[in-house]
């Protein structure tokens, strides 16, 4: 029990604190590890009691269950008997402000907005402290992947990356960078929707600056786009810029533009602006996303709903309108993922991601489709769907092992593995509550 | 050939010119008697006056007659009335004479700084409105150009705002126009930000507080005038002497829901009130008779909802199409149904233009016309007590009339022509016409055959003078002025520049040309034949349809999801058969049990039960039932501040004086099986304020939410949020900035009030006048176990610190909220009986939170600690059923005791588990039905029962949705129509349509948007918003309620 905690009181009365979980990483197992007589739900087709052979780091083999063949343990090959137990692919939170901030009240720990409004250049994983106590505590839920998303208070917030929640570095985490250049599309206001002079003349002015605002963004893509030109001409005039260079994938299609927006007439916005600029789209939020149907699937947008569980957006809709967005988003064949509402203030309760997407469940999405859009469906649109989401021989060993059903509250998760290495499921809290049963024992209490 | 500005400018002039030349003094000021020395010249008009012929319009019909003026009064009215002998004899036929209107409400600047005597700023009811309010030219010509003879003038800002008083409408000074320099105090709610209160419940409980000082203060002079050496002088005080509670109190009804805030004050201290209402009323009609006091009502309907984008459209809510819909039909409504009313122009954007257009709006949506005559005379006569002098046309009352062209009431080109103010003619028009339009005769350009114009009618003068040919022309200085072509004189090239001036006696222009040429001439025109205004009678009104909407309010609240009639009678008696029956109580979980309710009670509980006679039976097999669940930290349905925090004690202030029962939040979370919620203060400061129990009876009135019989708590809180650790660095100063300082200010505060008893007692002893506190007083509850604390709390320091301060006060402590690091002195909280209201697993969003761990229910609760989980959330709060599921899976609670946590524990905490949270014979019938296991995530609610009434069903649900699209498309289509019809509504292409839009009247609401400013203790929010959580704050960033 070791915590590190160093104050530094600062005579103006600043408080800074750095901050550090005593997790160790693991080696990496050698051998093969043979998960036996588990249920096994692949997500990617249908369940089965059977074993799951996982070597090198990846999933070698999953097979069904047969009394004829008993699997033989030897030096190379371990047996972990999970009789009566359920394996899951480990899920993928897809977009949290985890790894970038601590405490958010405490400015000394927030590393996630940068000034200006215009960072495309800024990318998340290197400020991920791989020794942040929130980590753990979302793991332990079987949350092993999570996408860490630059805010902003303007336009392009930066680059996102998908980190593995595990490893002794920032370096060792990541999975996937960029995933995304993530941007913040501002409310438009509508001055016709004042009520007297004085609001009208406060909506213009709103009107007109977030025009402007929606000019210098389709300025800096402009920008970036000459910028490059210059620099493959081999200009040796131009001089280097940071922002334009770290818009390239973006403009080069292979890195999309996530663009966080709930509103219709937003998302009809953005949807227009990425056609228009001929870069790749994904929608975050999209609490509208179900009256913008046919142009999603037109263009084939994907969305990540951020989140389920919250309120509708105006005072007359169904109180059910967030949770039957993502029924009405699968069956129309819009592809889909779910996640938590992803605020620098929701980070350290990431770990409550399956829930989004039970509550999904309990208003008409199938259960199956719900714990897609937990793991395989986040992979796929994060683009990592060829290594996660999914128990599938050559996939990376990562699971999780559990009474049931991780979607339900009161499932238990016993074990986790990333990429085949065993994870620590304790943390700050578990380590906490051991200390202070021990408090009461010592009392004869409790 | 103008320039965009160009036209603008005209439009402006002109839309000006009527304001510029309007009820221009006739006379100069004719003095009354006075004692101010005459400089100059004197002026003594006549003050004789006939008027003859004219139509008298009273209350009692319209009656041909002639009416004498003597002295700036009426002398006689009647059909033989004559005029005497050296009069000036007014021609009034054809002509219409309505009494002098008057406007109930009229509010002005102060023209000079008001230096308060009260401590508190918003306390001013010393201010006086005769001395300080500023009546200019442009005001006094702008009421009189409305037909107002006679107004009611209140001061601007500010609680008690001060005394108002009644202004005659003419020129001269004060002396001259004043009527009554007291006619009541000026109260109002809004609390104006800048200090305390910051709330609505803070502006009630210093409006209460006053009252009561100033009852004080005069009793207290009173004995000490009587025997100066017993009893001690009170401190002098201005304000609280000059405020009388025998006076008369105006009051501002800023929402739908003040009416009843009102009442509460008006109760309490027996006032005489008038209020002052917002255009709302017809949602409130019972409120108001049960209020039984007269209304003044401005005419504030909304303009055309803005539907263009249906994307945008999406954006209003049902409730405000409903508003644009039905708000002019409110004051047929209201006076239909025997409330007293009073029409202002208060809160109207162009007054002149829009004002008597409302009124016949109005008129035309159903109130009688004669009514609404009297709402602008004889009823605010009579609520202003000058009913003697004004509001008629007989003998004796002021001389105050209105000349009009038509009927004013009826007629949409009816005009004021002229009004007159204490026997002084204002009349309109001495500008020369501005309707040109017609065919015009030009003549004076020589030998050419007679030209003939055409002048259509508009707002741009154009001037047609061939098949499809036209120039345009402009008026400049009470001139017309035109620039046709000079081929029109026969000229090669070039225009000629034509002025005029207009007689309006010969209906003719004539002026000076210059033809291109240079030629100089003398033109003439004469109006042939006028162009009947078209568009004008089309006009009417643009923004608001004439029809009368079929609808009823008798549901509320207004918008979606209201309910029209409650469901089911409270004698039904239901037995409920084959559910799984989660009694959260001795019998536990029953399987296939069945639960028999009657009169609102659960009558038993057990398996297979007889069905009585006249019992409907209800097939709930494979359904779970569990007890309605009970949320113990709750900031929904509280309007306008959830927090007080300016001073670091307000335990005054109490949540149930603003009480919002429109909050949507209620029906969403009754949606997932809420029925009761604990509404806190929140915690910007050590010593909050007092909470409100309520029982989600969603389609009540504010009283009606009320759980009556439940403890009365307070907030306390501690740690961060009351030290201002997290709000930025101008917050350092308050006390207390350390967890030192808040021990400490509670220990003075409780000191304080147990030295305030003794006081208070010595008082009543002997007799003596004794000033309440009703912060102490509040105080003093808690001392005597009559109010218990739900303490905010995070840190076993802190928590601590309570338990010793409750032990060493003796106060009842009924739970520690948040309490997130309970688990660390559980055994110190158990010691006490005090319960711990937590959240399931909330941790890290500041530093006092980090240690916060998911396993403190459990931990609490295994230690004894009686614990709950709690919301504090809008959201949260929605699906309270999975929170309770966590403490199974967070430290091994069974599932039984896990659901306790959201039902009996609870109720527990809050002192009233006699009637819920547990179903047991006896108790309340609050249950929800499930469709399936309540701690699954995959369960949702399919009915919620509060006292054997059904608030929430999932089939009743599907219905509401049916109605609320129907509605909002039949409402839509209506704005979409109305916008048809007026086409020159639509401001899209018409770059000068912008500009006046800029000026015309858009309605004013009161709404208080959820808006941070600087000190995070004023986040307020008015009625109907969309529902979102108020919870920006969680970080702490700023002082929320967490």
């Amino acid at each position: 029990m070791r915590n590190f905690f160093i104050l530094h009181l600062i005579w103006l009365g600043y408080l800074a604190i750095a901050f550090a979980n005593d997790n160790v990483p693991s080696p990496e197992p050698t051998g093969t590890l043979v998960f036996s007589g588990a249920t096994i739900h692949p997500v990617s087709s249908d369940s089965f009691i059977g074993s799951m052979f996982i070597e090198d780091g990846k999933i070698k083999k999953i097979e069904r269950a047969d009394p004829d063949k008993p699997i033989k343990e030897d030096k190379s090959v371990k047996i972990i008997n999970c009789l009566g137990r359920h394996i899951y692919p480990g899920m993928i939170a897809s977009n949290t402000v985890l790894g970038l901030t601590e405490i958010r009240a405490v400015r000394a720990t927030r590393d996630m907005i940068e000034s200006g409004d215009i960072n495309p250049n800024v990318r998340a994983e290197v400020t991920v402290n791989p020794d942040s106590e929130l980590l753990p505590v979302t793991r332990s839920n079987g949350v092993l992947h999570v996408l860490s998303v630059p805010q902003s208070n303007g336009l392009i917030a930066g680059q996102s990356a998908l980190m593995k929640l595990d490893g002794w570095t920032w370096e060792e985490m990541t999975v996937k960078s960029s995933v995304g250049m993530h941007l913040r599309w501002p409310n438009v206001p509508d001055p016709g929707r004042a009520l007297n002079a004085k609001q009208k003349k406060a909506l213009k002015e709103a009107y007109d600056k977030t025009k402007l605002q929606l000019n210098r963004l389709e300025e800096s893509f402009n920008r970036a786009r000459a910028y490059l030109k210059a620099r493959n001409v081999g200009n040796l005039l131009q001089k280097t810029d940071l922002r334009w260079e770290a818009m390239k994938g973006v403009l080069s299609g292979s890195v999309p533009i996530y663009v966080h927006v709930n509103r219709l007439f937003e998302i009809q916005e953005a949807v227009k602006f990425a056609i228009e600029q001929k870069v790749k789209i994904v929608i975050v939020g999209g609490s509208d996303a179900w009256r913008a149907i046919p142009l999603l699937k037109k263009h084939n947008v994907p969305v990540i709903i951020s989140p389920v569980n919250s309120l509708p957006g105006r005072r007359w809709e169904d109180y059910d309108t967030p949770m039957v967005n993502p029924v009405k988003l699968q069956r129309a064949g819009v592809r889909f993922c779910i996640t938590g509402r992803g605020r620098s203030m929701d980070a350290p309760h990431e770990r409550n991601l399956p829930y989004q997407a039970a509550r999904a469940a309990a208003f008409g999405l199938p259960k199956e489709e719900a714990l897609k859009s937990v793991t395989l469906y986040p992979a796929q649109i994060l683009g990592v769907d060829d290594r996660l989401g999914s128990l599938e021989e050559g996939k990376d060993a990562t699971f999780i092992i559990t009474t049931g059903d991780p979607l339900e509250v009161t499932t238990k998760i016993f074990d986790a593995y990333i990429g085949g290495r065993p994870i620590d499921m304790s943390n700050k809290q578990t380590r906490l509550y051991e200390k202070y049963k021990k408090k009461y024992l010592q009392k004869n209490r409790g | 050939m103008f320039g965009k500005l160009d036209i603008c400018t005209i439009i402006l002039l002109v839309r000006l010119l009527p304001i510029i030349f309007f009820f221009y003094p006739l006379l100069l000021a004719q003095g009354q008697e006075g004692s101010a020395p005459i400089e100059g010249i004197r002026n003594n008009d006549s003050r004789l006056h006939a008027l003859m012929g004219g139509v008298v319009v009273s209350s009692r019909g319209d009656l041909k007659a002639n009416i004498i003026l003597r002295n700036g009064r009426i002398d006689s009215v009647g059909q033989n009335v004559i005029a005497p002998e050296g009069a000036r004899v007014w021609d009034m036929e054809g002509k219409r004479i309505y009494p002098g209107f008057i406007e109930p409400w009229l509010e002005g600047e102060m023209a000079d700084k008001f230096n308060g005597s009260h401590w508190n700023k918003k306390v001013m009811p010393d201010r006086n409105a005769a001395s300080l309010i500023s009546l200019d030219e442009d005001k006094l010509k702008l009421m009189r150009g409305m037909g107002f003879s006679v107004a009611h003038t209140v001061p601007k800002d500010g609680i008690f705002r001060g005394k108002s008083a009644l202004f005659l409408l003419r020129d001269g000074d004060r002396g001259d126009q004043l009527l009554n320099s007291s006619v009541g105090q000026v109260l109002d709610f809004d609390h104006g930000g800048g200090g305390y209160p910051s709330s609505l419940m803070g502006s009630i409980a210093l409006v209460r507080q006053t009252l009561s000082d100033a009852k004080w203060y005069h009793e207290a002079m009173a004995a000490h005038l009587n025997e100066p050496s017993s009893f001690m002088r009170p401190a002098q005080s201005r304000a609280l002497n000059e405020l009388e509670l025998g006076a008369r109190f105006l009051f501002i009804a800023r929402d739908e829901l003040d009416y009843d805030r009102i009442k509460t004050v008006k109760k309490e201290f027996k006032l005489d009130i008038v209020v002052k209402g917002n255009g709302y009323e017809y949602r409130r009609l019972r409120a108001l008779k049960e209020l039984g006091c007269n209304i003044i009502m401005p005419l504030n309907f909304p303009t055309l909802p803005s539907i263009d984008d249906p994307t945008k459209a999406l954006d209003y809510s049902l409730e405000e199409l409903q508003h644009w819909e039905f708000a002019p039909s409110g004051p047929a409504l209201v006076s239909t149904n025997g409330l007293k009313i009073s029409f202002s122009s208060h809160g109207l954007d162009d007054p002149l233009k829009n004002f008597w257009k409302r009124i016949r709006i109005a008129v035309k949506r159903g109130i009688d016309p004669n009514y609404a005559l009297q709402a602008l005379t004889s009823i605010p006569a009579k609520i202003l007590g000058i009913d003697d002098r004004c509001g008629d046309l007989v003998a004796g009352k002021f001389a105050n009339l209105v000349i009009s062209e038509g009927d004013l009431f009826l007629d949409d080109q009816s005009k004021i022509h002229a009004t007159w103010v204490d026997g002084i003619p204002y009349l309109k028009e001495l500008s020369p016409e501005l309707n040109v339009s017609g065919r015009w005769e030009i003549s004076g350009f020589g030998d050419k055959a007679s030209i003939v114009w055409e002048i259509p009618e508009g707002k741009n003068i154009k001037v047609k003078y061939g098949e499809g040919k036209e120039f345009s022309g402009e008026w400049k200085l009470g001139r017309l002025l035109l620039s046709p072509p000079s081929a029109i004189f026969g000229e090669e090239k070039g225009n000629a520049r034509l002025s005029a001036s207009f007689n309006s006696e010969e209906k003719t222009l004539s002026g000076v040309g210059v033809l291109s040429s240079g030629k100089t001439l003398w033109w003439n025109a004469k109006r042939v034949e006028g162009i009947k205004d078209k568009k004008k009678e089309e006009e009417k009104n643009s923004e608001i349809g004439d029809d009368v909407p079929d609808l009823e309010f008798s549901s509320y609240p207004a918008g979606a999801y209201s309910v029209r009639n409650l469901p089911l009678k409270l004698s039904e008696r239901i037995l409920f058969r084959g559910a799984t029956i989660w009694t959260s109580a001795d019998q536990g979980i029953v399987k296939e049990a069945d639960l028999l309710i009657d009169k609102g009670r659960i009558v038993s509980i057990g398996k297979d039960l007889a069905l009585p006679e006249g019992v409907k039976e209800i097939n709930a097999s494979g359904k779970h039932i569990t007890p309605g669940l009970i949320d113990c930290h709750s900031h929904s349905a509280i309007s306008r501040g959830v927090n007080e925090g300016t001073h670091a004690v307000t335990v005054e202030v109490r949540i149930g004086d603003s009480l919002d029962p429109t909050d949507i939040s209620l029906y969403r979370q009754l949606a997932g099986g809420l029925t009761t919620a604990n509404l806190l203060h929140g915690s910007a400061n050590p010593m909050g304020g007092q909470n409100q129990v309520i029982k989600l009876r969603w389609g009540s009135d504010p009283d009606g939410l009320r759980f009556v019989g439940a403890k009365p708590g307070v907030k306390f809180a501690l740690g961060e949020n009351v030290k201002q650790s997290n709000w930025g660095d101008n917050s350092t100063t308050r006390y207390p900035q350390t967890r030192m300082g808040v021990e400490q200010i509670m220990k003075d505060t409780f000191i304080a009030a147990s030295e305030y008893r003794k006081d208070k007692i010595k008082a009543a002893k002997e007799n003596r006048p004794h000033r309440r506190d009703y912060r102490l007083e509040a105080v003093l509850e808690i001392l005597d176990g009559e109010r218990i604390v739900h303490i905010h709390s995070y840190r076993q320091d802190e928590i601590l610190m309570f338990v010793r301060l409750a032990q060493k006060f003796g106060f009842v402590v009924g739970t520690f909220q948040h309490v997130l690091e309970g688990y660390k002195v559980a055994d110190a909280i158990a010691e006490i009986g005090a319960g711990g209201s937590t959240f399931s697993d909330w941790w890290a969003y500041k530093f006092e939170v980090y240690d916060a761990i998911p396993y403190n229910a459990a931990l609490m609760s295994k230690v004894g600690v009686v614990t709950s989980f709690n919301s504090d959330d809008s959201e949260l709060a929605c699906r309270m059923n999975i929170e309770a599921a966590k403490a199974v899976k967070y430290g091994e609670v069974s599932e039984e005791e896990a659901l306790k946590f959201v039902t009996i524990n609870p109720a527990k905490q809050l002192r009233i588990d006699s009637k819920v949270g547990s179903l047991e014979p006896g108790k309340d019938a609050d249950f929800v039905i499930w469709n399936g296991h309540p701690l699954s995530t995959y369960s949702k609610t399919e009915q919620t029962w509060i006292e054997g009434v059904i608030y929430f069903d999932l089939e009743t649900d599907r219905v509401l949705r049916k109605r609320t699209i129907n509605e909002r498309a039949r409402l839509v289509n209506k704005v979409i129509s109305q916008k048809i019809k007026n086409p020159e509504n639509d401001s899209k292409n018409d770059k000068s349509r912008d500009l006046e839009e800029e000026t015309i009247q858009l309605s004013k609401r009161p709404r208080w948007l959820p808006v941070m400013l600087k000190s995070c203790t004023t986040i307020t929010r008015g009625l109907y918003h969309n529902g979102k959580s108020l919870h920006t704050c969680t970080s702490g960033k700023c002082c929320q309620s967490n």
